[in-house]
């Protein structure tokens, strides 16, 4: 896939995998890592970014099997963001489609 | 453990422009992705170089975050956790010695002595390195100058040499400065 279609979409991913549940930033890089096939310096900064905009809130649980797990939660703002940019998304990609098929 | 410590050290200094709170949960980050992949892989080495390089780590969190960096700034802030640092251990030192007064005082000397070395070997190996690829540039541009104006004007004449490296010099100090100011201005890499 093209690295700027990626660039565009990765939020809008990142946001609507976390609204399912909450995730601990290795299941973030492991999932959208495979399927985008992006790197971990790619993720975590998006999941700052999100973070910092107050899009998603982090907490910190301690873990037996390893070291203190980071985990990521969507706030209000953020589902409202999500909410918009998959009404933005379909339309562009209606769009799109509708322009190809001409 | 030992590399990943050193990769950590790395990132910690790269990423300068973040708060110390913030460079420890992307430090968190990075210590839950290193344990996570050493259950498949016993393999440091392979583990780590499976992230990226810091650098590319920290450039990628200052272009999402739209942050600017310089290589001026990152020293300085580093340099001044370092002294801070070094200033705590000697605050600790103080509270343990106070009846050893002596051996404090010797201490605080030679802990103020060892960062004025560190500062001057960092600004003799800036200038060190500037001067030197100068020269270099200066004389091999004198030199094919010179070689130019002899093989296809026909002139042997060991002046216009001077004259280039005198040229290409004040031209190289006036690039070196125009570099220095965007340098310390922060250019957004």
């Amino acid at each position: 896939m093209n690295k700027e279609l990626k660039k565009g979409v990765l939020d809008i991913c990142v946001l609507s995998f976390i609204a399912k549940e909450d995730r601990y930033g290795y299941q973030i890089v492991q999932e959208l890592g495979e399927l985008f096939e992006v790197k971990e310096s790619t993720i975590y900064p998006i999941l700052k970014r999100l973070n910092k905009d107050n899009f998603l809130s982090t907490y910190l649980i301690e873990s037996n099997a390893g070291p203190v797990r980071k985990y990521y939660k969507i706030t209000e703002e953020g589902r409202t963001k999500l909410k918009n940019e998959v009404e933005g998304w379909y339309k562009f990609v209606g769009i799109v489609k509708e322009y190809l098929e001409e | 453990m030992k590399k990943f410590e050193e990769f950590l050290n790395k990132l910690e200094k790269k990423l300068y422009f973040f708060s110390n709170e913030e460079i420890n949960l992307v430090l968190i980050d990075y210590k839950e992705l290193y344990e996570e992949k050493l259950k498949s892989t016993k393999d440091e080495e392979e583990i780590i170089n499976s992230f990226d390089k810091p650098e590319i780590i920290a450039q990628n969190y200052a272009t999402e975050l739209g942050i600017k960096t310089s290589i001026i700034k990152e020293w300085i802030v580093n340099t001044k956790k370092y002294v801070n640092k070094e200033f705590n251990k000697l605050v600790d030192l103080s509270e343990k010695q106070t009846s050893k007064d002596d051996l404090y005082i010797d201490k605080v000397f030679w802990k103020l002595m060892s960062i004025l070395i560190l500062f001057f070997k960092f600004v003799f190996k800036l200038i060190k390195m500037v001067v030197i690829s100068m020269l270099v540039i200066v004389i091999v541009i004198s030199i094919t100058m010179y070689l130019l104006s002899f093989i296809f004007l026909k002139i042997n004449d060991f002046t216009i040499f001077i004259r280039f490296f005198q040229t290409t010099l004040t031209v190289s100090f006036i690039v070196l400065l125009l570099m220095f100011i965007s340098l310390i201005r922060g250019k957004n890499e």
